[in-house]
């Protein structure tokens, strides 16, 4: 679900090329996240199928037709609820990103509700780490202990530096990693 | 209940928390001035767990120094338990130290000639007798997880059981209100968890009214509630809830 609501959210700031889309997901991710185009494409067939997104057919003179990506209101809400709500974890750095992009003067409070998520998971966390005892479950509460401190440690961080962030423009796919998306 | 009505102090009020009003602490500095606090209005109600949080230079410090009556504020009014730290005299805000504030800081500074028994005596021992002061700082010493260590000279205790004996220290006094500096800041991660988890059980334990400053969002998270200074000024007061849920893991 994060490649959907992420290209839901970037389409907040307006439509767009689904080559575009995968660009700018690449271009603001790096080289950990690996975006590929196929899965871009299909992502976005579903999203059509499923009322989120529009297509408008643009005419080019010399190559084929382009398809312009417009949401939907539905496709809006979808957008909004990925970012807002709380989500997997493994999908805050694809929110955050997003994000920068697409909201950006919500960027800040963003980041901050996120905190506020993750500093209660790890408040939970620790109170369940005092409760158990058999086996190796509590080394077990403990990784995931250790695991929610960094990702607070990172988000304090990229709260503290949202106006740097917001200012920061857009960035570019590096060209090994096109080569690796090919 | 609090243990005041117990051992005669006055009972709790809404006034016997913390209550800051437009606090503002300056410093001279050359031909001008440094604000290290600016405006700042809070309550902390009694029991309450607050971490204050922000950079190094913030105002972090300077905040538990006032409320704790080690420093007095250039602007504003600081009331603890009913009483104005603002308007006292030295030897009033002594004994409004004495009384109700234990102290917890990042290096404990013990003395390393005395054991660890020895260590949580000494400073009270103008305001009690050795005998019974000695039998509180056994069973405190027990209650920190050290009632094997008494008779230790710091050198012969790690970095996390030293900084136990200072916080047995702090609460020899039996305070209202624990106040602690980067508690954490000179110990490893695993000793800085069991740190904070016998933080909270002595909290909720001696029923104290606990700030903590930290630089550490991570140990801040320990808190019920966390204010955020930046520049001297509160840029954040949030509380901490409790998960709705937990992300779970699934083999597959």
């Amino acid at each position: 679900m994060a490649l959907r609501g992420a290209l839901a959210a970037l389409l907040l700031a307006g439509p767009a090329h689904g080559y575009e889309l995968q660009a700018r997901l690449a271009g603001e991710l790096g080289p950990l996240w690996i975006t590929k185009a196929s899965q871009v494409y299909l992502t976005l067939g579903r999203m059509q199928r499923d009322n989120l997104v529009t297509v408008t057919r643009v005419r080019q003179a010399t190559r084929p037709d382009r398809q312009l990506l417009l949401l939907t209101a539905r496709g809006r809400k979808v957008a909004q609820d990925w970012l807002e709500r709380p989500g997997p974890r493994d999908e805050l750095v694809v929110r955050l990103a997003a994000a920068r992009i697409a909201v950006p003067d919500r960027f800040a409070e963003l980041a901050e509700t996120i905190l506020d998520e993750r500093t209660a998971a790890l408040r939970t966390l620790r109170e369940m780490r005092g409760r158990v005892r058999d086996g190796f479950q509590r080394e077990a509460v403990e990784a995931e202990v250790a695991r929610t401190q960094a990702e607070v440690r990172w988000l304090a961080g990229i709260r503290d530096r949202a106006e740097t962030i917001v200012a920061t423009p857009a960035g570019r796919k590096a060209e090994e990693h096109v080569a690796r998306l090919a | 209940m609090l243990p005041d009505s117990r051992d005669g102090r006055a009972p709790a009020t809404p006034s016997s928390g913390i209550r800051l009003t437009g606090v503002g602490r300056v410093h001279p500095s050359g031909a001008g001035e440094v604000w290290a606090l600016r405006d700042v209005s809070m309550v902390i109600e009694p029991g309450e767990s607050v971490a204050v949080t922000g950079p190094s230079g913030s105002g972090k410090s300077t905040l538990l120094n006032l409320i704790g009556g080690l420093d007095r504020p250039t602007h504003g009014e600081v009331q603890v338990f009913g009483q104005p730290l603002h308007a006292m005299r030295e030897r009033a805000l002594t004994a409004y130290r004495a009384r109700h504030v234990g102290l917890v800081f990042q290096d404990p500074h013990l003395l390393p000639a005395l054991t660890a028994l020895e260590n949580v005596v000494a400073a009270r021992l103008p305001w009690g007798s050795r005998r019974g002061l000695e039998r509180d700082a056994r069973d405190l010493l027990a209650a920190v997880g050290l009632g094997a260590r008494l008779d230790h000279p710091p050198g012969r205790l790690s970095g996390g059981e030293r900084q136990r004996v200072g916080l047995a220290r702090a609460l020899l006094g039996r305070p209202r209100l624990l106040l602690a500096d980067e508690p954490t800041g000179n110990l490893d991660a695993a000793t800085t968890e069991s740190l904070l988890d016998l933080l909270d059980a002595v909290r909720a334990d001696f029923e104290l009214t606990m700030v903590v400053a930290t630089h550490d969002p991570a140990v801040a998270a320990t808190a019920g509630r966390i204010v955020r200074l930046v520049d001297g000024r509160v840029a954040g007061d949030r509380p901490v809830d409790a998960a709705p849920s937990l992300d779970l893991m699934s083999l597959e």
